[in-house]
Parts: C-alpha cells; structure tokens; sequence
C-alpha cells in the first residue's frame, strides 16, 4: 500500500504542477522597456516574422532589403492565407510570439490583447507622418500599435471590357446599375456569368455587402452608429438588411455563376479573364493575382480589365488599412529582439522608405516619398480613391468580422433570410463589444 | 486472479514446511492488489492528457475568458446563452448528431457488406484489403481537398453522371443537406476499409460449425447471416459502432478541408464551431463548445456501449 500510498501522491503532484501552468494566464513575454520612440538600434541578429503565405513580393523585398543593409537574418513563419486569422490567433494564445507580427490594422487585431501583448507604437516618428490614419485604424483607447506603410486596399470589382462592351454596356456606378447589367447580359451573353461569387471560399462574399455599404458609412457614419448603438444591423429599415436583401436579389435574378455556393476564389480571376464572367467582387490588395493571368504584365492586364466601385446608391469606394506592409511589435521579453523590430519600422518608415514604396507601386501610407504615377489599372484604384471613399463598415465593428463570412454563405445557401442573417450579426456584434469593453455594451 | 493455493494447500495437507511453497507469496501479492503497477502508465496517460485538461479547462467554459482581454470572470451561463442567440449551439449539436449517426450507419453497412464479400483469405480478397485499406492511411485534410474537387459542380463525379444524365451540374457540398450526407459518405471512404477488418476478424472467429449445422437444418444464406453470424459478431459490432459514432462526434480535419462548415452552418458541426470561437479570440465560449462536445460523448457513449455489451451477452 505505501507504492500505491506514494503513487497517489506523485500523480497529485502532477495534477497542482499542471493546474499550476494552467491557471497562470500570462503568456506574454512582459515589457522589457525598449523606447518605441525613434531611437531604437539593431542589437539582434536574427529576427522571426509571422507572415501570409499570400504576402506580396514587394513585403519579401522589403525583408531581403532589411537582411542586408543590417546583417539580421530574417526568419519568416509562413501562415496559411486560408484560415489565417484563425490560426494567428490559436498560436498567440499559447504564448507563441514573433518578434514581427504582420496583421490586420482592423479591430480584429484587438483580440490579440494589445495593450498587454504589444509594444505601444504613439511615439515612433512615422505616426507624425501619418494624417489620421489612426483615428480609425491600428490604434485601440488611443493608442498605437501598428505601423501601416502602403495605402489601403479598396474593395469593388473588376469587370472584363470586352464582355462589357459586346453587350453594349459601361461600368456600373449604383447597384441598381447592377441589376440593369445582368438584365441586358442574361439576353446578349447568356453564358456569362454577371458576378462571379466564390462562396467555397466564404470571405469574398462579405465584398459586396461592404461596396453596398460604403455610402452608408460615408454619409451617415453607420459602423459608429452601429457601435454606439443609435442603430443596428437587423434594423428591417436599414441599411445592412437592404444590403443582404438587394445581394439575394441579385441572386435570385441569376446574376451570380452556377455554382456561387462552392466556387473557390482562386479560379475566380481566369473566370474573369475568360469571360466566362462579367464582374469580379474583389480588393485591389489582389491585382498581382489578376495580372499572374496575363503573365504578369500590367498593361495587358489593364487593357482587358476595368475597375467599378458602386454602392448602393452612389460610387464610393470601401477602404480598408493594407494588410501587407502593416506590422505590430509584440512584447517577447528579449529587449535586444524588440529593439531591432522596432529599428526595422524606423528604418522601413524612414531611409527605406522611398524604395520600399518605389517596390509596392502602391500609394502612400506616410508623406515624405513620392509614389510611381499610377499606371493601366492602378491608375483607376487611384481614381476611386481620390473621388469618393469610406470606411469598410466593418473595419472596427468587432466581433462582427469573425461570423459575417459564415452569415453570407448561409444567406447565399438559402440557410438564411436576409433578416435571420442580419439578427445573427447583431448578436455577433454585441458578443464581441461586450468582450472588447466597448463603451455601452 | 481468486487462485491463491499457498494460503491453503500446505495446513490442509498437515505439513508446516514452509519452504515447500516457495515462490507461491508473489501469486498472493498480485491476486491481493499488486495488479495496480500494471495499470499506472494508462492511468498517468489518461489523467495527464484527458482528465486533467478536462478538468481545467470545465471552470472557462462558464468565463468570459477572451484574447481582449486579460481579465477572465465567471459569468455563469452567459456563454451558452451567447451560442444559442447566435444559432450556433443547438444547430452545431443538431449537425454534430446527424452526422455522426450518418456516419455510423454508412460505414458499418458498407464495411460489413465488404467484410462478407472478403472474409476468406486469398490472393484476390488479400489485395482487395489492402486496397481498401488506403484511404485509412490518406490524412483526412487530404481526403477532404480531394473529395472537395471531385464533388465541385464541374467534377468528376458530375462529369461521370453527365455521362447519363447532359449537363448534370449539382453542387453537391452547396446545399445544405446533400453536403452533410456528401461528407459522411467520405468519412466512410475513409474508414471503412478499417472497420472491415474489424469485421473479418469477427466474422472469422464464428465457428464454422455453427454454419454448418444451421445448413444442414435447412437454413438458407440470409438465416444463416442474420441468426447466426450476424449476432455472433456483437463484440466487433460493438467496437465498430461506438467507434465509428464517437469518432464522428470529435469530427473536425475532414469537414474543415471540405466545406468548413458550410455552407452557412450546414456542416458546422461542435468541433469546428468551437475553432471558429477560438480563432476569434473568444475562448470562454470555445471551452463551453469543447464541454458539450464531452458531454455529448458521454451522455451518448455510456449507455450505447452499455447496451451493446448487454447485447453480446445476450447474443
């Protein structure tokens, strides 16, 4: 009995060593007080980057660049694309962290706690050089975490010329342009898809409702409305319910390919080309796929492929902070390892800089360089940018993001209503302002 | 282990020679409790990696525990409430049972039909085994990309059925209902072949006298298969059953390469519900997912397996 008696007493003790583990929820790497003010050097020599295995080359350049010039051995994560989000967040919550973390600028970066897991960013010199970019992106209570390099992405849909004008018709500026589109193309090109929609893929399918949505938010502020609750998503009369009913209709009216419910977004931009499909719902972040199909040549790509921004009823495009290009600064606890994070923001945002943004084709983030004039489809990105623009309403409607995917694959499924889809996003909403802290909820 | 023979044997026979028994304590020592060394590792193992996660991670599942914050608070059922305002937690156990009951009875069906047809060990059958041994042994991240390209409305299987019927285009994992039986279909392609030799173990250890006796009786082949070996077989029933059922309950890698869920929730079932919290950053309510997923296998596995084994005894 006394093996037995001791037997007992080694397995409880293992019990309180991993309860003890368990119940100790700091998994940060603590504040090791690096100055993020400008004045950090390069002590590390290598560095760990979590990053998307859909990241643009111009981010690897960028990298090599830094490798070079210092001598710091760039150590890249890959995540997968598909699912990345997901998976940046299991990892962080184990208490894995990179010294580098490229993400999202939206509130979803919120749930990776960064007031307590990331080093405060308000006092690097980029920010001065930023307008108000941070009033409404990379920024929590105030404070700043991310360093967002290149411009945002805009959010609207490509259109083949050709299909177009074979049929007699122009770009769209409304959606009720749209509906006319796929009207006149379902008599003239009956093979052509009007819009191609990938919901196989579920996250492109939130892409026309956030065009939809744009005018919205630029005139009456809707994501705030939203958060402070003067208004809400499953309102019958209001815009996100409109948005949801006026997609359904323009599936019902057999608008979208055949198969919208499976389609993967990777073929989508053959499809395009091909003609096989008039309208591409997609983010400009995405023209290095488009112009793959054309063998990476800008001009053909231009020349066969428009660019439309329409809303619901007028043509403002939705912005939404660049993934690529835009990093945070976790808190590790190895002062040499964040101090060179933060010396390669300072060297990125400043005597980088100009390269770097030469590399991207894109425009700015920060003053103080000159972007390439735009050209071909780039040019139109431009355009729309600069004639009208809001917000993706979603941006910073935490919670929202994480089932609004989910929600249009069943709206598009027949699963749900516009108004049952439009009442679960409320409820999404309120679950992740209630976790945020939000004011009122 | 009642056998205990040195405790007795030498005062029945009269004599007090001790060393005439000589190894004889050891016996009395493992018939009297010295079986327990022998079931520590699995104990440890089961406790360390079950038991003791399980135990801890019960408390979040009634906490805001969240990646907004550092605070965790209990906040009783509010979790559950969350999941049910959001359609989320009796639809993914709706889905979750669905297909796991699917799951079960494909594959049992399937591989019991096969394990008739192979049963006898030759050449032909011993390849065939094999044969349908391979997708057990392809990961099921894998078999779901796979499935999801010969499913797609322009796949292969439509291309086959277009060969009948022009133009067959059906998106069989885009409707909700044909995506959920689409999936346990490939969960059975997956693990049947498994499952059918579990059967053909079974089926082997009938004693072929039983058969043979019943034809001489004048039984003919179903009577024989349904009174006799059919019921002969309840160990491996057992087995496969709760196997199968459970296994699909803890579904997840083949349904996330597949649909993800989708579309909508149709295949949602309790795994990927609770990665999808999780990967949000809202754990509280992805612990309470993981303790209905235990719940369920539990509420479901005791009785089942109960019921089964009352069933080999009767059989």
């Amino acid at each position: 009995m006394k093996r037995f008696r001791y037997a007992v007493a080694v397995a409880a003790a293992a019990v309180l060593a991993l309860t003890a583990c368990s119940a100790n929820n700091d998994t940060g790497g603590g504040d090791s007080g690096v100055a993020a003010d400008g004045t950090a050097t390069v002590k590390a020599k290598e560095l760990t980057v979590w990053t998307s295995t859909g990241d643009q080359p111009y981010v690897r350049e960028a990298y090599k660049n830094f490798e070079q010039k210092f001598g710091v051995k760039v150590n890249l994560v890959e995540i997968t694309a598909d699912g990345l989000e997901n998976q940046v967040q299991t990892k962080w919550a184990s208490g894995d962290r990179p010294d580098l973390l490229e993400y999202h600028a939206t509130a979803l970066f919120w749930a990776l706690n960064p007031a307590k897991n990331m080093i405060e960013m308000s006092n690097m010199p980029y920010v001065q050089r930023s307008g108000e970019l941070y009033k409404t992106a990379g920024s929590l209570d105030g404070k700043i975490y991310a360093a967002i390099t290149v411009g945002p992405g805009l959010f609207g849909m490509y259109y083949n010329k050709k299909v177009l004008a074979d049929a007699g018709l122009s770009a769209p500026k409304t959606y009720a342009d749209l509906e006319n589109i796929c009207t006149t193309l379902k008599q003239k090109a009956p093979g052509v898809a009007t819009i191609y929609e990938a919901g196989g893929s579920q996250w492109p399918t939130q892409i026309q409702i956030l065009m939809n949505l744009a005018g919205a938010e630029k005139s009456q502020n809707y994501s705030g409305e939203l958060l402070t609750k003067k208004a809400t998503l499953d309102d019958p009369a209001g815009p996100f319910v409109a948005a949801l009913t006026q997609y359904k209709k323009l599936q019902s009216m057999g608008c979208f390919n055949k198969d919208a419910t499976t389609a993967k977004s990777e073929p989508s931009f053959k499809a395009l080309a091909d003609g096989k499909a008039a309208f591409l719902p997609q983010s400009t972040s995405s023209l290095p796929q488009l112009t793959a199909v054309y063998g990476d040549d800008l001009a053909k790509a231009s020349a066969a492929i428009g660019w439309a921004s329409p809303s619901a009823s007028s043509t403002t495009s939705a912005w939404s902070p660049s993934f690529n290009g835009t990093w945070y600064v976790p808190k590790t606890g190895n002062a040499d390892r964040e101090s060179t994070a933060l010396a390669f923001i300072q060297w990125i945002t400043t005597d980088g800089y100009q390269d770097y943004l030469t590399s991207t084709k894109r425009f700015p983030a920060l003053t103080g360089a000159t972007a390439t004039t735009p050209t071909g489809i780039n040019q139109e990105f431009w355009n729309a940018y600069e004639a009208d623009k809001a917000l993706a309403v979603n941006a910073n409607l935490v919670g929202f993001s994480a089932q609004f995917p989910t929600l249009m694959s069943g709206l598009l499924s027949g699963q749900y209503t516009p108004e049952q889809a439009a009442k679960l996003a409320q409820e999404a909403l309120a679950q992740g302002a209630k976790s945020a802290h939000v004011t009122g909820w | 282990m009642t056998y205990a023979p040195s405790d007795t044997a030498p005062a029945a026979q009269g004599r007090a020679e001790p060393s005439l028994a000589p190894r004889r304590p050891r016996q009395r020592k493992i018939g009297q409790g010295g079986w327990w060394p022998f079931i520590v590792p699995a104990f440890a193992l089961v406790a360390a990696f079950f038991t003791v996660p399980f135990l801890l991670n019960l408390r979040f599942a009634f906490t805001d525990w969240s990646g907004y914050s550092d605070v965790i608070s209990f906040n009783g059922l509010e979790n559950f409430r969350a999941l049910i305002s959001q359609d989320i937690l009796w639809q993914a156990i709706k889905v979750t049972l669905l297909y796991a009951v699917l799951a079960m009875i494909i594959q049992n069906l399937f591989s019991l039909s096969m394990a008739l047809v192979l049963q006898r060990s030759n050449r032909v059958n011993g390849f065939f085994r094999s044969f349908f041994f391979l997708p057990v042994l392809v990961a099921p991240v894998a078999a779901g990309y796979i499935w999801g390209a010969i499913l797609a409305p322009q796949g292969p299987l439509n291309s086959f059925i277009s060969l009948f019927v022009g133009g067959f285009d059906y998106a069989w994992l885009g409707h909700g209902t044909s995506a959920l039986v689409s999936l346990a279909f490939v969960d059975a392609w997956k693990w049947s072949g498994l499952i059918t030799l579990v059967y053909i173990a079974g089926l082997n250890n009938i004693p072929e006298s039983l058969t043979e006796a019943a034809t001489v009786d004048g039984a003919n082949a179903w009577q024989r298969f349904w009174r006799i070996r059919f019921r002969l077989l309840a160990p491996a029933f057992t087995f496969t059953v709760v196997v199968t059922m459970l296994g699909a309950i803890n579904a997840f890698d083949l349904v996330a390469a597949t649909t993800r869920g989708g579309p909508g929730t149709a295949t949602m079932v309790l795994n990927i519900a609770m990665f999808n919290q999780y990967g949000s950053g809202f754990f509280g309510m992805a612990s309470s997912l993981s303790l209905v997923v235990t719940v369920l296998v539990i509420v479901l596995g005791l009785p089942l397996i109960a019921y089964l084994r009352r069933r080999e005894v009767e059989a």
